[in-house]
């Protein structure tokens, strides 16, 4: 495969339909996996930082851009193959997943043998340590229509930002409300069935952390000081397993969506951990 | 129209002898999942009943082999040539909890009956009458009512075990995917063949009425698909 430099975009073939691959940079292939309600455009400053150090190759998950739909149910599987087939097809042998994107590079990384898995507060379910109590609610939420309650029981249950998770749903429901009307909650909006089936994921593939023992890469986890904190919890289960697992890099101050900000401190880290 | 038997790749067995190969690998395998589920059961009447759809399941795999040998094949290089879905299948979807477990046996009972009415019109000979063989309902029904009391007695466990429910059956759906679309002679045992191979509409309403068969027996049993 050639090597970009400036930004390309194609349509890649994979296995029962395709995907849409943005590539840029030079230097190592790395392949980054968005989480879960975003899209690869939401990644473009994360793409810009990495791009000097690395070919960078970021696809839309099925169901966004120019990618392929889920088709009649949804499954991790799908998800892993598509992402077997982008690095077999861009000759990368390093990912970087963010989120539910790290929870699909870790079950890929299960059964492929990579050089480097790199995750950002991977999406992953320990012994049932992943709060649930809001699922059953989140669903009718979504099944109603309403985006707003659905996106209040999403940050609430998942503690996805610790400050505004501690309001009472009684009022972040209408906070909700307020930004599924706003342009910026369009996207939420298209997307949050989707989300609903990848949080279902995230919970049924809960086990023990030895679910991981198999990864054969160099494996770093990092998390967010300020994120919610079942996410470090999980990346320190994860770690002792690991047989060639890095430290659990908590960067203090940072929160869940710093893989869309890319500061510094954060890209630093993923260059250290992907070289 | 090619027959299934007809659409061999070179240096393989027959569709026809790879479609029951990869049934009888899936019986073997649900031998092996029903022994693992006894290591949980509850009672000793459980177990004894697990014992039951042992049973069944190994009458079917022996009928399986006698086809694949019938028709001139080695049922070892057969079998092995279809194991790895099976086996990953298993592998990725371990169950963990007793409530897992019956799940699991429930639906997979389930899918493999499915699984026979959707390819039993195509299907000829012994192999038809293999997969005709009536299911023992009372182990079907056993299961059920264990399940349904189950979650009767313990409504906590519905949110986590609807959630495995349709795991279970994404991921079979998508290995299922994954095997007709490496070996298109197989789907001919699901579907008609379109004009440049099988007919993907026909493929996905099929895989489709198989999803919606498993929610509404799931939902029936009180799981929320």
């Amino acid at each position: 495969m050639s090597r970009p430099r400036r930004l390309s975009h194609e349509l890649l073939p994979v296995p029962g339909g395709r995907v849409g691959l943005w590539t840029k940079g030079s230097g190592p292939d790395v392949v980054v996996v968005h989480g879960s309600g975003l899209a690869a455009r939401d990644y473009r400053l994360l793409l810009q930082a990495l791009c000097q150090d690395f070919t960078v190759h970021l696809y839309d998950r099925r169901g966004r851009g120019g990618s392929s739909d889920n088709g009649i149910s949804y499954s991790v599987r799908t998800e892993v193959s598509d992402l077997a087939a982008v690095m077999a097809a861009t000759g990368s042998r390093r990912v970087f997943g963010h989120a539910y994107g790290g929870f699909v590079a870790l079950q890929a990384a299960r059964e492929h043998d990579w050089d480097r898995v790199v995750t950002y507060d991977a999406a992953v379910s320990i012994d049932r340590d992943t709060p649930d109590w809001w699922v059953g609610d989140f669903e009718e939420a979504v099944a109603a229509g309403d985006h707003g309650r659905a996106a209040a029981l999403l940050v609430k249950g998942l503690d996805l930002v610790p400050v505004v998770s501690r309001i009472p749903l009684s009022l972040g429901t209408p906070i909700g409300r307020i930004y599924a009307a706003s342009p910026f909650g369009k996207d939420w909006n298209s997307r949050a069935g989707a989300t609903l089936a990848e949080v279902g994921e995230v919970l049924s593939h809960d086990g023990p952390a030895t679910d991981y023992a198999g990864i054969t890469a160099r494996t770093t986890l990092c998390v967010g000081g300020a994120s919610a904190p079942w996410f470090r919890r999980s990346a320190e289960a994860i770690l002792p397993v690991l047989p060639d697992g890095r430290m659990v890099a908590v960067l203090s101050g940072l929160g869940h969506d710093a893989a869309q900000r890319a500061p510094k401190r954060l890209v630093r880290e993923l260059v250290d951990a992907l070289t | 129209m090619t027959s299934p038997d007809a659409a061999s790749s070179p240096g393989k067995a027959p569709a026809l002898t790879r479609f029951v190969g990869l049934l009888a690998v899936a019986e073997m395998a649900a031998v092996e999942q029903i022994g693992r589920a006894a290591g949980h059961a509850p009672d000793f009447a459980t177990r004894r009943v697990l014992m039951d759809l042992v049973a069944e399941r190994a009458a079917r795999y022996r009928a399986l082999v006698d086809i694949i040998t019938d028709a001139g094949a080695d049922p070892a290089e057969v079998m092995q040539g279809q194991q790895e879905p099976l086996v990953a299948f298993h592998d990725h979807t371990e169950a963990s909890t007793w409530g897992e477990h019956l799940v699991k046996l429930t639906a997979g009972v389930a899918i493999s009956h499915d699984l026979g009415v959707e390819a039993e019109p195509r299907a000829t000979g012994a192999i038809a009458e293999v997969l005709t063989v009536a299911e023992d309902d009372s182990t079907q029904s056993y299961l059920s009512d264990a399940l349904q009391q189950l979650l009767s007695r313990d409504p906590s466990q519905v949110g986590r075990l609807s959630l495995w429910a349709r795991r279970l059956s994404a991921e079979a759906l998508t290995r299922a995917q994954t095997v007709v679309a490496e070996d298109e002679a197989m789907a001919e045992f699901l579907a008609p063949r379109g004009e440049h191979g099988p007919d993907l509409a026909a493929l996905t309403a099929v895989f489709s009425r198989m999803l919606q068969q498993h929610n509404q027996r799931m939902a029936d049993l009180g799981l929320k698909l």
